[in-house]
């Protein structure tokens, strides 16, 4: 029961921690990308502690013409996510990503049962019909994680020694990156990423007469 | 000539032929190369576009098929699991489905996770690493690459789970089966050729394996600026007779490796194709150059035949062959037949023409006797035959006695009258039998044959007597007199010229002797010769110095001192010595030198007065003048420029004249002795008393002077009758007012006669002979008349 309580406790701590913003334990961190500009479904954690309370509620990862909604989610080991189809066509909902191997074959509406994420990292989610569909389950090993809005800002309490950033769309990045609270700091708390955004699969077949049409 | 002619248009016709046939070929020619080249082109232009339709679509086979593959969720899982076996079957299993030849997979970073063909060497790394980046560019490749010495069609193409998690090849091999099957769907040969990093290079080819080499190396120079009208792609290539255009098509050039394609059609088939068309167009003209060849040689024979004949015409009429008429070709009026009957009538003209002329040459206008020329021909026959015959003849010539003075008394028409009834007698004694001819104004030529020369005298006699009778010529009764001069042969010579010349001496002999017949005697001829030479000497003298003037004085009695002298010539002959005057100047009247001999006397005589003048020798010089001289009007003027010339007075120059020489021609003579008069010339009477002329007449005439003739003088002092004759001479002389001159004079007592007699002048050898002009001058400066 105290366990089922923990995580309202510290969502309760972190929403003081939020209202309290001259809290001396408090900072925030503005994220942009190359161009300056704020940048959303960044995954920024603290690297510390470990999960005392799972959220029972699942966590949902819709589907929403033909695209995961949203993009990136963000959950503790141990959570379940729903992903439940609102489109009116039918998807195919697969994992190949180690943490977290599945595959949710054809369905409409809610998929029967949620599915249990249970090993941190990155699971990569594909639907087999659409291959432009691509989201993204950061499966967090340790309690304070936030996903960056619109405006890019994140706020956390304390002064750790270390928060940790991933977003998809930094090329290579598999695992989270960890940057020092001093470097933080002599960035004035503002952290830049270096984002390729997936290209628009072409049409190839247009390309193909410039090897032969001299 | 002719020959020239013809084959000038020979080679005319020729070469304009042969001209317009190479031009047909040549033109033919090119145009069939141009065809065939451009025809080659459009094939080729269609052939790349089948090939590259061909090559496209076996690229969206490769394409399409690695489509399916990479999007097989089995086969994604596959591979997100790493399951190797899984994968492998998976790529067999879909490179099975389109014949693929090659089939890999590799992990994003290049590394080969599965491939199909592990018989290979590289078997365990994936070859086309170097195309991932720009494949990740372009989320996928499809391209040509070289692996172990052979070309593929390629496509890379990226598995996604649904982020990339490896890289899927598929390749189709660029081999022989597919060159044949795209040749025989373009119907061009096919050739790929590719050279990859430490390998020579390979080519796919269904041109003969020789010609594989020049293709890579033709590949080898792709780099290069090889034009052909502007296509850069385009390329003649040669192998032995066959030649190729080839259309160069680079499908892939990396760092590593090239591969092209060589679409290439045969020029030589397709000239083949034209080749019958070629032999054609050569057989015709062949043909054409052949007829033509017999046409220009028909053509050039017929103008030039016609040209032929008027050649050969002309050589004839040249030769004086007027006989054959030009044959006339067809009666068509063409210039060729105007220019043939022209010649025809020019032909008949000449021929009368010449005839006429002939005649005339040989024949007397007047009497139409033969005239000298025939006549000298007709006595070289006549010579020849009574040489062979050893017959004689006799050479008459006839003259009509005074026939000058017929003419002047009868008129000229009376004088032709009887030259030409003279000729009808001729002809009529003749009677055919002897040749007559007439060779000048009254001279006739009778040629009389005979067995024995010693009858010939009687026969002339008949001939002359049968002459003479009288004639009546317009009413008028003429006799005449003839002059006959005979020659015989071989008696008086067997010469033409020397037979004439003996006769023309017996006719003069006779006219001198004023016989009716003289027959040639011997050695008149050698008299005559004598003539000749003299004559020919003298034209010699007059021109050389041969010729010189001796100077006799006259004393003037009445001055008592020498005034004048008489300018006497002398010709010292070289061989001969002294020539008498009389002599030779009887032979240049005859011989025409008067004129010359007067002048060189006149300019001799006035040079040498002008230089006595001048040194003080004041005398008058006298120079003879003949009939001749009078008979002529240029002498005045001649004097007066001499005088002018050498600035010598009129009055020092007395010009005697003889009574006869006036006589001849007296209105002429007289004007000339009038004109000197002018002058201021001084005249005299030279020899008087030995002619006919009254003292009556010498009134009439411009003389100052009276020189009385010799003959009166040389014996005065015996002879009383000159006495008389000169006595009253000088009388009558002096009535008249002319000054009297004494010649011959050559004794003291015929003086002192002639000073009695009251004569003005005396001259003769008791004074001085005619001396040289340094002798004279010598004595002149020393004579005295009173010691």
């Amino acid at each position: 029961m105290y366990l089922l309580l923990l995580p309202r406790i510290l969502a309760l701590i972190m929403f003081i921690g939020i209202s309290l913003p001259l809290s001396s334990w408090a900072f925030d961190l503005q994220i942009v990308d190359q161009k300056g500009e704020p940048v959303k479904n960044a995954v920024v954690s603290v690297p510390d502690g470990n999960i005392e309370a799972v959220n029972a509620v699942p966590a949902i990862m819709d589907q929403v013409k033909r695209q995961f909604k949203p993009l990136v989610l963000a959950v503790e080991e141990g959570r379940e996510v729903v992903f439940p189809n609102s489109d009116n066509i039918r998807h195919h909902v697969y994992s190949f990503s180690e943490p977290k191997k599945f595959q949710i074959k054809l369905y409409k509406d809610q998929p029967k049962k949620p599915i249990k994420f249970e090993q941190g990292g990155v699971v990569v989610l594909g639907c087999n019909i659409h291959d432009s569909m691509i989201g993204y389950i950061f499966v967090s090993p340790w309690p304070s994680f936030q996903v960056s809005p619109e405006s890019g800002r994140v706020s956390f309490e304390g002064s750790p020694k270390d928060v940790a950033i991933w977003h998809p769309w930094v090329t290579g990045l598999k695992k989270p990156k960890l940057i020092s609270f001093s470097e933080l700091k002599k960035n004035n708390f503002k952290i830049q990423l270096l984002l390729t955004p997936p290209k628009q699969i072409k049409k190839l077949k247009s390309k193909f007469n410039k090897y032969y049409d001299k | 000539m002719n020959l020239s002619l013809r084959n000038k248009i020979l080679r005319l016709f020729l070469g304009l032929m042969i001209l317009s046939s190479v031009a047909t070929i040549s033109s033919v020619l090119l145009a069939t190369d141009a065809s065939v080249e451009r025809q080659a082109q459009d094939k080729l232009d269609i052939g790349k576009r089948v090939f590259e339709q061909l090559m496209q679509n076996r690229s969206q086979q490769l394409f399409g098929s690695a489509e399916v593959l990479t999007a097989d969720f089995g086969f994604k899982g596959a591979v997100a699991q790493g399951d190797k076996g899984t994968i492998l079957s998976v790529l067999e299993n879909h490179g099975a489905r389109i014949d693929a030849d090659l089939m890999m997979l590799a992990s994003l970073d290049g590394e080969l996770i599965a491939r199909t063909d592990v018989s290979t060497a590289s078997a365990n790394v994936f070859p086309f690493a170097h195309l991932l980046s720009q494949a990740e560019a372009d989320g996928g490749l499809m391209t040509v690459a070289m692996l172990d010495g052979k070309a593929y069609q390629l496509v890379l193409l990226q598995v996604t789970a649904p982020r990339p998690i490896a890289w899927a090849a598929m390749g189709f091999l660029l081999d022989q089966p597919l060159a044949n099957q795209l040749k025989s769907l373009t119907n061009l040969e096919v050739s790929y050729s590719g050279i990859g990093q430490g390998n020579k290079g390979i080519v796919i080819s269904t041109m003969p394996e020789e010609t594989h080499d020049r293709i890579l190396n033709e590949k080898m120079q792709s780099n290069d600026q090889v034009n052909i009208n502007d296509k850069p792609n385009l390329k003649h290539m040669r192998f032995g007779q066959d030649e190729y255009l080839s259309l160069y098509v680079p499908l892939i050039e990396t760092s590593k490796y090239k591969v092209n394609a060589f679409l290439s059609t045969s020029l030589s088939e397709a000239r083949n194709n034209f080749s019958p068309l070629k032999i054609q167009i050569l057989l015709v003209s062949f043909i054409s150059l052949i007829a033509s060849v017999i046409g220009a040689f028909l053509i050039s024979s017929n103008v030039t035949r016609p040209i032929k004949n008027l050649v050969s015409a002309a050589q004839r009429i040249s030769s004086g062959d007027y006989s054959v008429d030009l044959p006339l070709v067809n009666n068509i009026k063409d210039e060729v037949n105007v220019l043939a009957s022209s010649f025809n009538v020019m032909q008949k003209g000449i021929a009368e023409r010449e005839e006429k002329i002939l005649h005339q040459a040989y024949h007397d206008t007047l009497t139409g006797l033969p005239n000298r020329m025939l006549a000298t021909q007709e006595m070289k026959k006549l010579i020849a035959m009574c040489r062979d015959s050893e017959s004689c003849f006799a050479l008459m010539s006839v003259n009509i006695n005074r026939f000058k003075q017929i003419n002047d008394t009868f008129g000229y028409q009376t004088g032709d009258g009887l030259l030409k009834a003279f000729s009808l007698r001729l002809a009529e004694v003749n009677k055919g039998e002897n040749f007559c001819a007439r060779l000048g104004a009254d001279e006739f030529f009778v040629l009389i044959q005979s067995e024995d020369h010693i009858n010939f005298s009687p026969m002339v006699e008949d001939f002359v007597q049968c002459l003479s009778n009288s004639y009546f010529i317009d009413d008028f009764e003429v006799t005449v007199s003839l002059r006959v001069g005979v020659a015989i042969f071989p008696v008086h010579g067997d010469q033409t010229g020397q037979l004439l010349r003996r006769t023309e001496i017996a006719l003069n002999d006779a006219k001198q002797k004023k016989r009716e017949i003289q027959f040639y005697e011997q050695g008149s001829d050698a008299k005559h010769l004598n003539r000749i030479r003299l004559i020919n000497e003298l034209k010699q003298a007059i021109s050389s110095d041969h010729l010189v003037m001796y100077y006799q004085p006259k004393v003037d009695l009445h001055l008592r001192k020498v005034t004048q002298a008489e300018a006497l010539i002398r010709w010292f002959h070289k061989e001969l010595g002294f020539v008498s005057p009389e002599e030779f100047i009887g032979l240049a009247e005859q011989a025409g030198l008067m004129p010359a001999l007067t002048r060189w006397v006149l300019k001799t005589v006035i040079e040498e007065l002008s230089s006595w003048l001048k040194d003080g020798v004041d005398i008058a010089m006298a120079v003879n003048l003949s009939a001749y001289d009078l008979a002529h009007d240029d002498l005045p003027d001649y004097i007066d420029e001499l005088l002018v010339e050498y600035d010598v007075p009129a009055t020092h120059l007395i010009l005697e004249v003889t009574e006869s020489a006036v006589i001849e021609e007296p209105e002429q003579a007289m004007n000339v002795l009038h004109r000197f008069k002018k002058s201021g010339i001084k005249l005299a009477i030279d020899d008087y008393g030995t002619g006919y002329s009254s003292l009556g007449q010498l009134k009439s005439m411009p003389v100052d002077e009276l020189k009385i003739d010799k003959s009166f003088v040389l014996k005065l002092e015996q002879d009383t009758d000159d006495q008389v004759i000169v006595r009253s001479t000088i009388e009558m002389g002096h009535n008249i007012g002319l000054t009297i001159v004494a010649e011959g004079v050559e004794t003291k007592a015929a003086w002192e006669l002639l000073e009695e007699y009251g004569c003005d002048k005396l001259q003769g050898y008791f004074i001085s002979k005619p001396q040289s002009p340094s002798d004279f001058l010598q004595w002149y400066s020393n004579y005295s008349v009173d010691e």
